[in-house]
């Protein structure tokens, strides 16, 4: 018999956010993995097997004790990939899997009765497909990938006849003794005073929308490319501010705000990894928090100083990821301060990975990141390729016009301060306002 | 009808270059070196304080001042302004009327010509048309032709293709050359490395060592560029992730290594966030 255990700050959270809003499919997630070939199903069921049951982050479910409070219970039943045949290979795999996932994605789980995941197997002539569909309770982005790449190291090993790999993944009394210890918890007071402190100094957040209007339906995606010379210029452009890629997309994203509002204060939403120890890089659950990254920006800013600045503020950003947003927005209520503290929500990917199982190369199509009642911008840095953003709008603040022009302006700014960095702010505003606004 | 107004863009690293189909040694004794057409006219098309530009005109400077340590002669290239139509033939129809102001028509201050240099009067895309350079190389006996300038795919591969023709061996100086783009530097790059001559790096010439990102030393001294700490308070088995290296900044090296043939991924980085456990690991996939 297996005794609950409590919750982490950051699966509490996922927790009451499905509970309360009585929506858990808004908290799906789903990515689809396009195998270049066929591969065995046997293989990686036996897989699926060896990495589920050494996790109990994993192979759990959400119980709620007399008292309500949630807690986690061992689940130890497996859940069994489920093989679908194709009649032929899709031509168009994105949409394909889309519109597959679309109804899985449309129904919630059982937090207290199921495994918090689906996998299905879809196998077509040429190629196999494998859709995960789970709840954003079990996993974030980075707790995807951990949980992808132990699938992917079992199943080579099953493929070279060689013994399952020993997966020492950190479990759920190890993850609670590291956040109940007593560094931990200073930390994370002293990240309390900090973020409230920095959004006292805030003067106001804004987004692309003044609109508060609820998700009534999923979110809508946008998905742009850069054009590879244009993206050659941001590298370079990082070059010569010391800084990366992403410093000067996130520039670029308060420039195109900067041009909106006249408000050259900016606070970006930063979705946070969350994971410093590294107990916590080891265990596949969900940790990530979104929490404010204020900029303030002036009129003469040019992008050296800009990205700079960023990068110092993600730095201190770093330092405080361990409070949670939505205790943060609690200690605002009680102060009887504005609950909107942050604009636009920017999440970078660099955990790309293409894995091979067995001889057959693969390709990751993320469909769903969760849902969000602004915008969230999912940011996919592939190495030395170009970036692809998908810009995912809540559809009842947001018209197709809207976010289109929302992606121009952006792009937009990224080509212009990166192909000209002395230029100031309020000079690629400008340029950016009589163009877009 | 004009050149575009250009971009800048990083310089090819020294892991990008493409493999050389030729063993050729360069010999100071048999080399000369060629700055093509870095004229104000043709800079002038990157924009001011252009960083690639910068680091190209910073990287020719090096060069010239190691020649001339060497004793390897200066050449230049350099196009007339006003030039008629039979003058400029063909290049009209593909390029327009050319330099027109004379005040565009010098070579950069920051790499004015001295006396020792010889300054060619450039007519076409190779510097060895309608113009006496073969017969110059021929006097002093000199077959290897080290080729630096503006632009990448257009004139300095030109150049390159037209020397091997006359049997004079072509180096081009990967990262001290300019072009369009990026695809249209390294396009150069390949044809010139495939088809008829070597592409060689600055730290080859000079003989400064590139970091090799696969070794203890080599990591640990990029890294520390990436994060804030002192050299002697750095520990190669402490978590990078406190050092504060960010996942941004562990993707790049991924890619860096990538581009050595060696594979990795965040996630197994993640795992494992010490310097000492990344040499390890790579040392792994390099026997692999």
């Amino acid at each position: 018999m297996h005794t609950p255990l409590p919750l982490t700050d950051s699966q509490h959270a996922m927790w009451l956010l499905d509970t309360i809003s009585g929506r858990g499919e808004l908290f799906n997630v789903a990515e689809c993995l396009e195998f270049k070939g066929k591969i065995s199903a046997s293989w990686l069921q036996q897989s699926l097997q060896h990495v589920w049951q050494a996790s109990d982050t994993l192979a759990c479910r959400f119980i709620r004790s007399d008292d309500y409070t949630p807690q986690l219970l061992a689940n130890d039943t497996v859940p069994d990939i489920i093989s679908q045949e194709l009649a032929s290979d899709p031509e168009d795999v994105l949409t394909f899997a889309q519109n597959f996932a679309k109804p899985h994605l449309a129904t919630p789980f059982d937090l207290s009765k199921d495994a918090l995941i689906k996998l299905f197997l879809l196998r077509a002539p040429e190629q196999d497909y494998l859709l995960i569909v789970a709840h954003h309770l079990l996993l974030d982005g980075y707790g995807f990938g951990l949980f992808s790449q132990s699938l992917n190291r079992c199943y080579n090993a099953l493929s070279k006849g060689k013994p399952l790999p020993k997966l020492r993944f950190t479990q759920q009394q190890q993850l609670l003794d590291l956040h109940n210890s007593e560094p931990f918890l200073a930390k994370q007071k002293q990240a309390k005073e900090t973020l409230n402190q920095w959004l006292d100094e805030v003067p106001e957040v804004n987004s692309y929308s003044a609109s508060k209007a609820d998700v009534a339906e999923p979110n809508k995606r946008l998905t742009a490319t850069f054009e590879q010379s244009i993206w050659h210029t941001i590298q370079s452009a990082a070059q010569v501010t010391s800084t990366t890629s992403s410093e000067i997309l996130l520039a670029a994203i308060a420039a195109s705000l900067v041009a909106q509002h006249q408000q050259y204060h900016v606070t970006l939403g930063l979705v946070m990894m969350n994971r410093q120890a590294v107990p916590e890089l080891s265990c596949p659950c969900v940790q990530s928090n979104v929490l404010p990254l204020p900029l303030a920006l002036t009129p003469n800013t040019d992008l050296s100083t800009a990205a700079t600045l960023i990068n110092s503020q993600i730095k201190a950003l770093k330092k405080v990821q361990s409070y949670r947003v939505e205790s943060l927005k609690r200690d605002r209520q009680k102060q009887g301060k504005s609950l909107s503290i942050i604009g636009p929500t920017v999440n970078l990917l660099p955990f790309a990975n293409a894995p091979k199982y067995g001889s057959v190369e693969t390709i990751s199509h993320i469909l769903s990141a969760g849902t969000t009642d602004d915008i969230m911008l999912q940011i996919h840095l592939l190495a030395d390729k170009p970036a692809t953003v998908d810009f995912d709008c809540n559809v009842a603040r947001y018209d197709d016009t809207d976010t289109q022009n929302i992606q121009a302006r952006i792009f937009s700014a990224a080509k212009i301060w990166a192909s000209q960095p002395k230029l100031m702010l309020s000079e690629v505003a400008e340029i950016l306002r009589q163009k877009y606004l | 009808m004009s050149i575009p107004k250009l971009n800048h863009y990083p310089l090819p690293r020294d892991a990008e270059l493409p493999q050389n189909r030729v063993e050729w040694d360069l010999d100071p004794a048999r080399a000369v070196l060629l700055i093509h057409d870095v004229q104000h006219y043709f800079v002038g098309f990157y924009g001011e304080d252009n960083p690639l530009i910068e680091t190209m005109i910073q990287n020719i400077q090096a060069l010239k001042a190691y020649c001339y340590e060497h004793g390897i002669p200066v050449y230049y290239t350099a196009q007339p302004i006003k030039q008629g139509k039979h003058e400029r033939g063909l290049l009209s129809d593909m390029w327009g009327p050319g330099l027109q102001d004379p005040a565009q028509q010098p070579i950069v201050d920051a790499l004015a010509p001295t006396d020792k240099d010889v300054v060619l009067t450039k007519w076409r895309y190779s510097a060895f048309q309608k113009c006496d350079f073969e017969q110059q190389l021929r006097d002093q006996q000199r077959d290897q032709l080290l080729i630096v300038g503006i632009y990448g795919h257009i004139g300095v591969m030109t150049t390159a293709v037209d020397a091997f023709m006359r049997d004079i061996e072509p180096f081009l100086v990967a990262d001290a050359i300019a072009d369009f783009s990026k695809e249209e530097h390294m396009m150069a790059l390949n044809f010139v490395a495939k088809r008829c001559g070597k592409v060689v790096s600055m730290s080859e010439i000079l003989g400064t060592e590139s970091q090799d990102l696969t070794s203890l030393e080599g990591l640990k001294a990029h890294i520390l560029t990436l994060i804030d700490c002192e050299e002697d308070e750095f520990d190669e088995h402490e978590s990078l992730i406190d050092y504060g290296l960010d996942s941004v900044q562990v993707m790049n090296l991924i890619s860096l290594w990538q581009q050595q043939g060696i594979e990795t991924n965040f996630i197994e980085l993640a795992q494992i966030p010490t310097l000492a456990a990344w040499v390890e690991l790579l040392e792994e996939r390099k026997e692999d």
